[in-house]
C-alpha cells in the first residue's frame, strides 16, 4: 500500500469525522485533498470513497444526515443536501 | 507504507497531534493541538480550547505525535525496517530530514528528526514523538507524497 493510498484512507476517515461533527466545509476540504492526491498519484479512489462523497459539493455523505438514499429498479439513488444526485447500479 | 518517522514528511499530517517547539513568532511557540488543515506555508492547529491557530511552517520546529498502531515495542522495529528498505537520494525537499539518526538513543543532537518510542510498560504517553524542522514540510499538501519521485511516471 503506497503512501498516497494511505493518505486517501486517512483523509476519508477525517472527512467522515468532520461531517459527523457538522463541520461540512472542513469535510469538503479533506475530500478535495484526497481527490487531488489520487489524481496526482494516479491511484484512483476506493469505491467506498466514491459512493459516500458528493461529486458536486465534495461533502462526505452520511445517509440519513446529509444524504437521502433510495433504491429504485436496479440502481441506488443518492441525493445530497446540495441537490446533486448520484446513481449506481446494484444487482438484486 | 505506514506512517513512521521516515515517511512523516510525505504522509498526511492532518489529524496528527502537534506541538510547536520553536517558531519565528514567539507567540506561536507552545501551541499544541490537532492539525485540522494544511496549506503550502502553514498549518492550522486546533487547540484543546477549540480555538484554531495558524502556524507558519517556515523556520519553525514542530513536534508530532504519531499514533502507535502495533501494541508494545513493535514500533521501533517498524521504524528501523522503514529506514532500511528505501534509500532516498538527496532531494531539495528532503534537505532537513536525517533518516540515519532516528533510532532512539542513537540520534545525533543536530539531527532534525528524533523519535522516542514509548516504552512498552506505558511509562509515558502513547505515541512516538518526532520533531521535524517544519521548513522541510513547505510544499503543497497534495504534492508532498510524490516529491521523492517514486512515481512510476517519472
Amino acid at each position: 500500500m503506497t503512501i498516497a493510498e494511505e493518505r486517501i484512507d486517512r483523509l476519508a476517515e477525517l472527512a467522515r469525522e468532520a461531517a459527523i461533527d457538522g463541520e461540512y466545509d472542513r469535510s469538503r476540504e479533506y475530500v478535495r485533498l484526497a481527490r487531488r492526491v489520487a489524481e496526482r498519484n494516479r491511484c484512483g479512489l476506493p469505491r467506498r470513497f466514491k459512493r459516500f462523497t458528493c461529486d458536486d459539493c465534495d461533502v462526505f455523505l452520511r445517509p440519513g444526515r446529509n444524504a437521502r438514499i433510495r433504491l429504485q429498479d436496479g440502481h441506488v439513488v443518492v441525493r445530497c443536501d446540495c441537490g446533486a444526485t448520484k446513481r449506481y447500479p446494484y444487482r438484486a | 507504507m505506514a506512517l513512521t518517522p521516515e515517511t512523516l514528511t510525505r504522509h498526511e499530517l492532518i489529524g496528527l497531534r502537534v506541538r510547536v517547539a520553536d517558531a519565528p513568532n514567539p507567540d506561536l511557540i507552545g501551541i499544541a493541538g490537532r492539525i485540522v488543515a494544511e496549506t503550502m506555508q502553514t498549518f492550522v492547529v486546533e487547540t484543546s480550547e477549540g480555538e484554531t491557530k495558524q502556524v507558519q511552517k517556515r523556520g519553525s520546529l514542530c513536534e508530532f505525535r504519531l499514533p502507535i498502531e502495533a501494541p508494545g515495542g513493535a514500533i521501533t522495529t517498524d521504524t528501523d525496517e522503514a529506514a532500511g528498505d528505501r534509500k532516498v537520494p538527496g532531494s531539495s525537499s528532503e534537505l532537513g530530514m536525517e533518516t540515519a539518526g532516528v533510532r532512539p538513543r542513537q540520534s545525533v543532537p543536530s539531527a532534525s528528526v528524533r523519535a522516542d518510542a514509548a516504552s512498552p510498560d506505558g511509562e509515558c504517553e502513547d505515541g512516538v514523538y518526532v520533531t521535524v524542522d517544519a521548513t522541510t514540510l513547505l510544499s503543497r499538501p497534495a504534492e508532498r507524497t510524490e516529491v521523492t519521485g517514486d512515481s512510476k511516471w517519472r
